[in-house]
């Protein structure tokens, strides 16, 4: 680990955070989520820029991938207002499993058809 | 500045819940990785359980946790923003599926939250919570801030989607035999779509093409929900 890597990977996080700020500012006129705001306003400065720098492509594989670790304090509040619902708890997961199995088929279903036949060489697969 | 006002900014006891947090996080993984990843044991899952029975038996509140550990959750914002350079690289793929993979995206991401609303209505739940479970096939932050917008609880929003993601990816399993789904593009898209950075996890452990899909359905599946959602409730609320 470098000096330069080390340097690199922190100016791409404040990036990240840069985005995100803008984001929020945008937030104040557009009622859109500021995280959302941000993540467009990065995808547009990247067309324009036409390449990711390796440093920021790097720091954001690792968020991404440990994306779990952010998820953990969510789900435990959530646990607060879960119990609030009592009895209703198991209605209420009840609901999103089926939900969510349904849809899970649905969507299968509906991309097995449509891609069906369809060129399977447009994308690459890099098997390495 | 001096350490005084360093350890009022930060207490101890924010200190350890956050060392502790990342602890149960690490073990999670080797306790998933030791499972060989079987999903059951997915490392929110076991983090979770490891971080509830620790607030049980240090007789620490909830809401006391969620203070101290709120860098964590916070570190979601700049997450969800990095989501941008995937969406970046998968281009070529985006315009490859085209219409077909939108409209798959689309129909998947109106099904699950319509679906389970359906179900909260007949039940008789209250407003803010009917409306907690629409964002739940968008990953956390675009979640947590749609639900803010609309009027639903973000909270009990954020744990509805976690426990959509893991569902999604067990069932995964299932669903993609009984559909006999065999093309890496339709698991990426529907994992992406249902699942979103859950399911684009285990759409990578698939292969990179359906990570690739799974990247590309949760990105477009979030934008698309956090951006109508709010439009929606905008016009007709």
């Amino acid at each position: 680990m470098s000096k330069r890597y080390i340097i690199e990977s922190v100016l791409a996080f404040f990036t990240l955070i840069l985005f995100l700020f803008l984001g929020n500012r945008l937030s104040h006129y557009i009622a859109l989520p500021a995280a959302l705001l941000g993540l467009l306003l990065l995808f547009l400065g990247l067309l324009v820029l036409g390449r990711v720098p390796t440093a920021l492509a790097k720091v954001s594989q690792f968020l991404l991938r440990h994306l779990s670790f952010f998820f953990i304090p969510p789900l435990i509040g959530a646990w607060f207002y879960a119990e609030q619902l009592g009895s209703k708890l198991w209605l209420f997961l009840l609901a999103i499993i089926v939900s969510t199995f349904i849809s899970l088929c649905i969507t299968s279903w509906l991309g097995l058809r449509l891609f069906k036949g369809a060129n399977n060489t447009a994308t690459q697969d890099d098997h390495q | 500045m001096n350490w005084q006002s360093l350890t009022q900014l930060i207490s101890i006891e924010q200190l350890i819940w956050l060392t502790l947090t990342l602890f149960a996080y690490v073990l999670a993984i080797g306790i998933f990785k030791g499972f060989s990843y079987n999903l059951l044991f997915h490392p929110i899952v076991i983090g979770a359980i490891l971080i509830a029975a620790m607030i049980a038996v240090s007789t620490t509140s909830l809401p006391d946790y969620q203070l101290f550990v709120h860098p964590i959750s916070w570190m979601l914002g700049p997450a969800t923003v990095a989501l941008a350079i995937p969406l970046y690289q998968q281009i070529r793929v985006i315009v490859a599926a085209g219409s077909k993979g939108m409209l798959v995206i689309f129909i998947g991401g109106c099904i699950a939250p319509l679906l389970a609303l359906g179900w909260i209505a007949i039940f008789d739940f209250s407003d803010s919570v009917q409306l907690s479970l629409l964002t739940k096939s968008i990953t956390t932050p675009l979640a947590v801030d749609t639900t803010r917008i609309i009027g639903g609880i973000p909270e009990l929003a954020a744990g509805v989607v976690v426990v959509t993601g893991i569902l999604g990816v067990i069932f995964s399993q299932v669903v993609f035999k009984l559909t006999r789904c065999d093309d890496s593009r339709v698991k990426g898209l529907a994992l992406g779509t249902v699942s979103h950075a859950i399911g684009t996890a285990r759409a990578h452990q698939i292969d990179a093409k359906a990570g690739a899909f799974s990247t590309m359905a949760l990105c477009v599946n979030g934008i698309i929900t956090a951006i109508l959602l709010p439009l929606f409730f905008w016009l007709f609320a």
